[in-house]
């Protein structure tokens, strides 16, 4: 047993959609990466080179999705945030006139104005435009632990009659992560903890070890584990399942009662995008007319008042004095595992990254502070899955049930009036491909070209991004339009082949706006089965 | 959706957006009364968003969240969808222990047939309640017939009993007779409390402390809380960490 009383493992998941707009001069949506990179990948990669740096030990798991790692290598995508950080810096001096007689606003200007500039001199100069380098570099240092997670982020369960579709979602994201990371991942975290008996099979098969569930796919199996969620449980598949852990999730995660929600932290949605006249911020918003998100914000988050201004070093010491309430929650929590287990329990908390930085702005300071308290502490070890298993071999066999961390923890955020017709089409189209793979086991130059872009398109549909938009935003438009345009060229390639007819010129501009996957092989719909 | 936004728009525009949220409109409503209207619906939208999901889904709407106003024009047709595939099928997707969705398809010469030919009858879909994922009279525990019309392609199921698995038919009910159109896949619905755990029983002994601690502390509390996972484990934290 380790000297320490309980170990922490931070899994971060890092997911974005595929969005890429070479036929626009720019697009709306790609402020989603742009946004993400600017204010929680730049951020937490500074933090993490900070504390290797000064000798702080510290182990956080990390799973880069297939779809952010294409973008995030994306030259086109590159080019464009450059401009994005260069128009933030440009706002940020037209603030600093803008606020001169307002002090606290100026100071505000100022940081947000040397955050953009520090963002662009990091990128360009110290990682030189390649973020995934200094994630390896990371994972070489030992501070990290990259993991994967299905190809396009579908959701599992609702595919399950289709084992092409698992198949071909875990085979494609394991090996994007081969060629991306050099390596093979051990790790998978499976798209919003979507689970269903039967799935680790086939992670199991592409090599995976460990992955993630929700509590109550644990707790509600037919079999009892004996360390409830504070050790792995071994599918019937060989697959280790981690649970999450509730109480140390909420206390991150929640709104209401979570700490981001401290009235003293930064409004995320009070921005000068929405406040100025257009003849003032007209440049700095979508196409002159659409109001943004700028990143210049003024006010902390008072619930129905306004004019709160917001103060960061206050907030400061509020995310520290939040990081320290974590540290002894989780204490008080192993020591009282402590005495009811006789091996060291694994406290899994997993968040998605983008709430430190981008939704919660001072979440990077905290998750800074609970890393350094945690390596101070004689009862808490912050250690990944992949040491935990290396330590205890030996873990209880349970079967995990149907759950996901969804709304009332199944389905229904991605199966309901909103989205469901949805899958009677991409279904459909996976069945195709598979068809597709059948008819044409082994072509090659131009018909394997249109083959693999069908693969594209239909993995691109499968996306749960889709569904999960047309569910939960007011504007469902372009996630509508993304499975329909992925649908509608993946019909047109199965037409046409049916006709054994080719328009090279449609495919080479679908092949530049959907390049996700550059050595994606149809035939990997062909497979579905796998080893008992 | 802002109020600047709506007032750069045409009356009509404002008119159809109001159709779309469900709002009843008279004809002489003017332009301004219409706005209000529409910014009220869109803010009912929005608290029963938040409403309606846990915090993981709260934060995951935020990562989508990069402006206030509409901001695509996307012409529904301009990427048109087969209404149907011309086949005879029906699929069964889970979606929660209580509820499961099926959608079908029927060949057009069926649909024919079924209009204007020798087929006659009613369309029903007939949920079979399963001891096994394997369709035979044996494993046949109770079935139920739900009436349904060609045109409505899909349908949720209520689901009577968890822990058992279920398939459906398609079904053309006839005054003496019945055909099946086609069957579904099996889904298993899960069971909806803890493995193997005598509630009756105290809690606190027998191995049943790590399971608290994991956060079934109060299932009664669950059931009142109308069976949502994530309001049984919220309960459980606080009493936890107390």
């Amino acid at each position: 047993m380790s000297k320490n009383k309980g170990y922490l493992g931070f899994v971060l998941h890092s997911h974005l959609p595929y969005v890429h707009h070479p036929e626009k001069e720019k697009c709306l949506e790609e402020n989603w990466f742009f946004d993400a990179l600017a204010e929680t990948y730049l951020p937490l990669i500074g933090l993490m080179n900070k504390l290797y740096a000064e000798d702080i030990a510290y182990k956080l798991t990390i799973s880069l999705s297939p779809t952010l790692t294409t973008m995030l290598m994306d030259e086109l995508l590159q080019e464009r945030f450059v401009a994005y950080l260069e128009d933030k810096i440009a706002l940020g001096e037209k603030e600093i006139v803008r606020n001169k007689k307002d002090s606290d606003k100026l100071k505000l200007s100022k940081l947000y104005k040397e955050h953009y500039e520090d963002c662009l001199d990091k990128y360009e100069n110290l990682y030189k435009r390649n973020i995934i380098k200094a994630f390896k570099t990371l994972e070489k240092a030992g501070c990290i632990e990259i993991i994967t997670t299905a190809a396009t982020h579908a959701f599992m369960p609702l595919y399950q009659e289709l084992p092409q579709v698992i198949e071909a979602q875990i085979h494609t994201a394991v090996i994007s992560y081969g060629r991306v990371f050099g390596q093979a991942p051990r790790g998978m975290w499976i798209p919003e903890l979507g689970y269903f008996p039967g799935l680790g099979k086939y992670m199991k098969q592409h090599g995976i070890d460990y992955s993630f569930i929700a509590a109550h796919g644990q707790l509600f199996a037919c079999k009892k584990s004996k360390y409830g969620v504070y050790a792995p449980v071994e599918t019937s598949s060989g697959i280790l399942a981690f649970s999450r852990d509730i109480p140390a999730s909420r206390s991150v995660w929640s709104t209401d009662d979570g700490y981001p929600g401290d009235q003293v932290y930064r409004d995320a949605r009070q921005d000068i995008g929405y406040e100025l006249p257009f003849e003032y911020i007209g440049p700095h918003i979508f196409d002159e007319k659409i109001r943004i998100n700028t990143g210049y914000k003024y006010y902390r988050i008072a619930t129905g008042e306004a004019g709160h201004r917001y103060q960061p070093e206050k907030a400061e010491a509020k995310a520290i004095d939040h990081a320290d309430n974590f540290i002894y929650q989780r204490i008080k929590q192993v020591k009282k595992l402590d005495k009811l287990m006789d091996r060291t329990p694994m406290v899994i908390c997993p968040y998605d990254s983008e709430i430190f930085g981008k939704w919660w702005y001072e979440g990077i300071i905290w998750l800074e502070h609970v890393i350094r308290k945690a390596a101070l502490s004689d009862d808490l070890e912050m250690i990944s899955p992949s040491q935990y298993i290396d330590e205890y071999t030996e873990n209880e066999k349970v079967e995990p049930i149907f759950s996901s961390w969804g709304n009332k923890g199944y389905a229904s955020v991605w199966l309901g009036g909103a989205n469901d017709w949805i899958y009677r089409h991409v279904h459909k189209a996976s069945e195709r491909m598979q068809e597709l793979v059948a008819r044409f086991p082994d072509e090659s130059g131009l018909k394997k070209r249109v083959l693999d872009q069908a693969a594209r398109e239909v993995l691109l549909a499968q996306a749960s991004d889709w569904p999960f938009i047309m569910k939960t935003c007011l504007n469902a438009d372009y996630a509508k339009m993304r499975v329909k345009r992925h649908l509608h060229n993946f019909n047109k390639i199965y037409d046409n082949l049916c006709r054994n007819t080719v328009n090279t010129e449609w495919l080479t501009r679908i092949e530049k706006e959907n390049k996700i996957f550059p050595d994606l092989d149809y035939r990997i719909f062909g497979a579905g089965k796998v080893n008992e | 959706m802002t109020e600047e936004r709506l007032q750069l728009l045409p009356e009509d525009f404002l008119r159809e957006i109001a159709v779309k949220e469900g709002i009843s409109i008279n004809e002489n409503i003017d332009k301004q009364d219409l706005i209000d209207l529409i910014l009220e619906a869109i803010e009912e939208d929005r608290a029963e968003n938040v409403m309606a999901n846990n915090p993981a889904m709260q934060i995951k709407e935020r990562k989508f969240d990069i402006t206030l106003n509409e901001q695509f024009d996307f012409d529904e047709d301009q990427y048109p969808l087969p209404e149907s595939y011309n086949e005879t099928k029906i699929v069964m997707l889970l979606r929660d222990p209580a509820w499961a969705y099926t959608y079908w398809d029927i060949k057009d010469s069926e649909i024919a047939s079924l209009k204007f030919g020798n087929l006659s009858g009613k369309l029903n879909l007939r949920v079979y309640e399963m001891g096994k994922a394997e369709f035979s009279k044996a494993n046949i525990q109770d079935f139920f017939d739900i009436p349904v019309q060609i045109e409505d392609g899909s349908w949720y199921i209520n689901l009577p009993r968890t822990g058992i698995y279920y398939c459906v038919e398609l079904i053309l009910k006839g005054s003496e007779s019945e055909k099946v159109l086609c069957r579904s896949n099996f889904v298993k619905s899960p069971q909806w409390e803890v493995g193997e755990l005598d509630l009756h029983k105290d809690l606190k002994g027998s191995g049943n402390d790590l399971l608290l601690v994991a956060g079934v502390y109060d299932l009664s509390a669950a059931e009142a809380a109308g069976k949502i996972p994530q309001r049984i484990i919220s309960m459980i934290d606080s009493e936890f960490l107390e």
